[in-house]
């Protein structure tokens, strides 16, 4: 079954995770094999995917290209001979890297464009309690990385140890910037939350 | 570290994402499908990637700064710098544009050109000979001939973006424009389009429908007019005339566009956002930053740089009458820097299409000479690999927007009078030169 679990302490995306395989393999042979390890990531973790490309910054229409794109990656490898031991956790992180890298490009090319225009006066929302309704409105005011490390560890399902390897940290760090962000959390969601 | 009630909030509280679609990388893997198998593919992505991180600068500086008037004299215009961000214009590159242009223009029958090229940091430079003494680059338009096609893909592709909700110029998905998309009949929008014809709007694009041609281009065009002044010389009729001829090849087995393709884009714009295809052209293009400033085929600029053609003849603008034929796909007037701003936002960025997008007016661009999105040819003219380059002739003027990703360097040309295209390639191959490569 292409689907996999990421085994704790065991996620090697990138290099790591990958192996070569028969050299006399044909590209046009590996492209069946492409299509359902792609189709069977985009079925179980488009969504997650998506997810983790919002919370980095990006908004629907980059997010799901952002998804597309690596999952095209994961496609062109397998078409080229590459064995991916870990098709989730390859996925994930290159997601990450694709979308971090756009989100650079368009923060940049946003801030470009609002330093240029005229910018209307936006309309800040107040917290009321339609937004209260899903904490995820207000985990998503955190800081990138806090939001990234929430989403994989509670809504992608993964371990630290995982939710590191996806972002290329260190499992304690990525406790951290949970810890950080649960704490910021508590602050944002009023004294009942409060320890 | 995290409690359980704050745990079970996060893992059980929707996040309210827009639901992914399943099955939309097929998009990208028909792309990658015409790729060349190799152990390492080379993504576009992460070209576009580099290049747009390369040139969010250049449009920085193309936008936060106005060009400066080109100098006084009506022979040869001086090199107009504008700052960059960083304060540090290239001077040197900058220094060497005007004697490049000079050299070329003698080298070419001193034909009045001027030139505008936007660097790598976002440096502006203008240099011009033979144009008149208050000629800017900004505010002097000539007519732009097939370069134009540039500016009415542009629109149409984003229509086709609006179409399948992944636009990233002005779209109103509520209109007819949510409904469009490339593979449309071009019967489904052009209500004397035979049904049973299935032409697609995508054929027309690729420049695979085998239709014959109307012009084919508005200098032969102009002829025939003059030449039988009293024939019915309206644009429905010769489309029609051209409809009717037999197609030169089957549909979709060769690609070789006429301006009988480009037509009919213009007409199915203008079918789908109901009214005349200029204003969403002019809406495309200016969608990022702000105006380019360029006139449709239905306006006369005031800026208008008079052309010139055989005898020395003078012409202040292409007759009413073959305007309304060729429309804004041939008619199109803008001045040097727009078309140098117009190349930066189509291939300097990723503002304005999706990178399948940019493969299609790449393709219109070169020609259709190379296959669409082919990695392994050439998306360029000439023998430079790395240069794309679309020139325009109207009878009395010449044009061409160029963008090299080695020098992430866009250049805009207007000539008041038509040169070939072996000439113009020439002069942005070394204007391109005077830019240093991959800084």
């Amino acid at each position: 079954m292409v689907k996999s679990a990421i085994s704790d302490g065991n996620v090697s995306a990138g290099r790591s995770g990958r192996s070569r395989g028969d050299p006399h393999d044909g590209a046009r042979d590996r492209v069946p094999l492409a299509d359902r390890i792609v189709e069977q990531l985009d079925a179980d973790h488009g969504q997650d995917l998506f997810g983790l490309a919002r919370r980095s910054g990006l908004d629907d229409s980059a997010a799901e290209d952002a998804v597309q794109e690596a999952l095209l990656r994961v496609w062109l490898e397998v078409r080229s001979g590459v064995d991916i031991i870990e098709p989730r956790a390859w996925v994930f992180r290159t997601l990450y890297r694709v979308a971090m890298d756009e989100h650079r490009v368009r923060r940049r090319t946003l801030d470009l464009v609002n330093r240029l225009r005229p910018i209307a006066p936006r309309r800040v929302a107040a917290a009321d309690s339609l937004e209260r309704a899903s904490i995820w409105t207000i985990v998503d005011r955190l800081p990138t990385r806090q939001r990234q490390v929430m989403y994989l560890r509670y809504k992608a399902d993964m371990t630290f140890d995982q939710v590191g390897a996806v972002m290329g940290i260190t499992a304690s760090a990525a406790r951290a910037h949970a810890s950080f962000g649960a704490g910021r959390l508590r602050e944002l969601m009023g004294p009942e939350w409060q320890d | 570290m995290i409690d359980e009630r704050l745990e079970t909030r996060l893992r059980r509280d929707p996040t309210n994402d827009r639901r992914h679609e399943v099955g939309m990388f097929r998009h990208r893997l028909s792309d990658a499908a015409m790729q060349r198998v190799s152990p390492r593919p080379v993504l576009r992505v992460g070209f576009s990637v580099g290049a747009v991180l390369a040139l969010v600068l250049v449009v920085a500086l193309l936008l936060g700064t106005r060009p400066s008037s080109v100098g006084p004299s009506p022979s040869s215009l001086a090199p107009s710098p504008s700052p960059s961000a960083s304060g540090s214009p290239s001077r040197s590159a900058g220094a060497d544009i005007q004697p490049t242009v000079d050299e070329w223009a003698a080298a070419n029958g001193s034909p009045p050109v001027l030139a505008t090229v936007v660097g790598p940091t976002g440096e502006l430079w203008s240099a011009g000979a033979g144009f008149p003494v208050d000629a800017t680059a900004a505010g002097s338009s000539v007519r732009l001939g097939e370069t134009a096609r540039m500016f009415l893909v542009n629109a149409v592709l984003a229509l086709d973006e609006c179409g399948r909700g992944r636009s990233l110029a002005p779209c109103r998905p509520d209109t007819a424009m949510g409904r469009f998309s490339l593979d449309d009949r071009v019967s489904a929008w052009l209500p004397d389009w035979p049904p049973s014809d299935a032409t697609t709007i995508r054929e027309l694009l690729e420049g695979s429908s085998g239709l014959d041609a109307v012009g084919p281009t508005i200098g032969s065009l102009r002829d025939r007019i003059g030449a039988e002044p009293t024939a019915d010389w309206s644009r429905d009729s010769l489309i029609s005339v051209a409809v009717g001829e037999p197609r030169r090849f089957v549909p979709g087995t060769a690609r070789d566009a006429v301006d009988t393709d480009y037509m009919l884009l213009e007409d199915i714009v203008a079918s789908v956002t109901q009214a005349p295809a200029g204003a969403y052209i002019d809406e495309v293009a200016g969608h990022a930053f702000g105006p380019l400033g360029q006139a449709s085929s239905a306006e006369r600029p005031a800026s208008l740089v008079p052309g010139n053609v055989a005898g020395d003849d003078r012409l202040t603008d292409l007759e009413p009458g073959l305007l309304a034929i060729v429309g804004d796909q041939d008619g199109i007037a803008a001045s040097s820097e727009a078309l140098a701003r117009l190349a930066v936002q189509l291939w300097g960025t990723a503002i304005s299409h999706e990178p399948a997008g940019i493969d299609y007016l790449t393709d219109v661009a070169n020609g259709h000479s190379n296959p669409i999105a082919g990695r392994g040819a050439c998306p360029c003219t000439g023998a430079n690999r790395s240069v794309i380059v679309a020139t325009g002739h109207a009878v009395g003027w010449s044009s061409a927007a160029a963008y090299s990703f080695d020098r992430h360097a866009a250049i805009g040309v207007t000539l008041a009078r038509d040169v070939p295209d072996d000439a113009l390639d020439a002069l942005i191959e070394r204007l391109f030169g005077v830019i240093p490569a991959n800084r």
